[in-house]
């Protein structure tokens, strides 16, 4: 039984550091923000985010991080006077870089033209989990070496042999 | 009482090692894991709004909604992957844990041991049941709490457990009894699963009632109660899956009585 529960750790630990390196899907969004509005993303998001925005036609916006209460008040408000930001990349033509999840929960990413004119901006925005996920991969390495260290003396029995 | 408790454990540690050779068991936790992290990992959950739009046509009612409901419906997406593995791994395991020492001999010595023919079955149900819902939740719930944010809807998760529970209980006995009733390897293992894999498509194709259709297979009722719309249930409420649950799990213990009472008239 002592054996079984081991090697199921073991297992359970190795699949674990799979499953911290795997990439899973990213999220796309793209489009043209018009003047005077905020494009909203919503995001569920768990760990850290990764993302890239660039602008399509040379013109500059602004991208803002917060967590959802602030994103639905900035929403609701249509300014971000009194909205506290995680984030703020303004009059930028691309970006990149990685989003600081605090704790599991919503956040909202909001997009807005940078420009005076009345154009729209294009952009292209890639949203992607960071890998590897290190709580993950930690949890999977505790795992394995937690094993080592219980079952050293039927392992060291087994390369002797 | 406790010297009870001790033939009980040393028989299930005795069935563990005689029914679930490397890498069965291991396998066992690491494929629910596996597989329910891939479909969790699949999404980053998004959702649009405008500042133009809003509240009118993006609703912040909507908007809590989504975020509060993501970690329920990948949950309720990877408890539909794995409903059908279910149906297909635990006939196999009855297969290879009861119809294959029936049809070998191996019962004879089992039952050598001093536990009676009852205690032996209640030990494999329990041990199956036990294994596979342990192995499948703790593998839904460690995914999706890792992935996706797990906030609001105990009740929900609770309800989906349970119509696991129901269906992995139905799915043990009544495989239990096709191998006593036909003490043949092949036999158990294609009529175990055919039978639920049978149930599975009837449920899917609306030929019957809902909560008929919900006892054929509670996880799918629960996955569209609780997780969306899949489409193959409407207009159901959590008292219709409570009543399928209760249906499924009256099958399974149905299905338990006949196999004590066969086992019990059985020669070995």
């Amino acid at each position: 039984m002592k054996a079984h529960l081991a090697r199921i750790i073991f297992v359970i630990g190795v699949t674990l550091i799979i499953v911290s390196l795997m990439a899973g899907e990213s999220s796309n969004a793209y489009g043209p923000v018009e003047p005077n509005v905020y494009d909203a993303y919503f995001y569920a998001a768990a760990g850290n985010l990764h993302v890239t925005i660039a602008s399509t036609d040379h013109r500059n916006l602004s991208l803002y991080f917060m967590v959802y209460d602030e994103g639905l008040r900035a929403l609701d408000e249509k300014s971000l006077d009194n909205v506290t930001l995680l984030l703020k990349q303004e009059n930028i033509n691309s970006y990149e870089g990685v989003l600081i999840i605090p704790q599991q929960g919503g956040y909202v990413i909001l997009i807005a033209s940078a420009n005076t004119d009345l154009n729209s901006v294009g952009y292209n925005m890639t949203v992607q989990r960071v890998i590897p996920n290190l709580s993950v991969l930690a949890i999977g390495a505790i795992m394995i070496v937690l094993v080592i260290i219980l079952e050293w003396r039927t392992i060291y029995q087994r390369i002797i042999r | 009482m406790k010297r009870a408790l001790k033939r009980a454990w040393a028989a299930f540690e005795i069935e563990i090692d005689i029914s679930f050779p490397f890498p069965v068991l291991e396998c066992l936790f690491v494929v629910p894991l596996f597989l329910a992290s891939s479909i969790a990992l699949q999404v980053i959950p998004t959702f649009y709004a405008r500042s133009d739009l809003f509240p009118d046509f993006f609703r912040p009612g909507d908007i809590v909604m989504f975020i509060d409901g993501v970690g329920i419906r990948v949950f309720a997406e990877a408890l539909y992957s794995l409903n059908a593995i279910i149906l297909f791994i635990i006939p196999m395991i009855i297969t290879f844990n009861l119809a294959r020492n029936l049809e070998n001999g191996i019962m004879k010595t089992l039952l050598s041991y001093p536990i009676g023919r009852r205690k032996l079955l209640i030990t494999k149900v329990c041990q199956v049941v036990i294994l596979v819902w342990f192995a499948m939740i703790s593998g839904l719930f460690f995914s999706v709490y890792v992935f996706t944010p797990v906030m609001n809807g105990m009740p929900s998760f609770i309800l989906m457990s349970a119509s696991l529970l129901a269906l992995v209980f139905a799915v043990t006995t009544t495989t239990i009894l096709i191998a006593i009733a036909t003490k043949s390897t092949p036999a158990t293992a294609i009529l175990g699963s055919g039978l639920w894999f049978s149930f599975l498509f009837l449920a899917m194709s609306r030929t019957f009632s809902s909560i008929v259709r919900g006892i054929m297979n509670p996880v799918l009722m629960a996955v569209n109660l609780e997780g969306g719309a899949l489409g193959f249930f409407t207009d159901i409420t959590s008292a219709d899956l409570m009543t399928s649950i209760a249906g499924t799990l009256s099958v399974g213990f149905l299905a338990l009585i006949i196999s004590f009472i066969l086992f019990d008239r059985s020669e070995i």
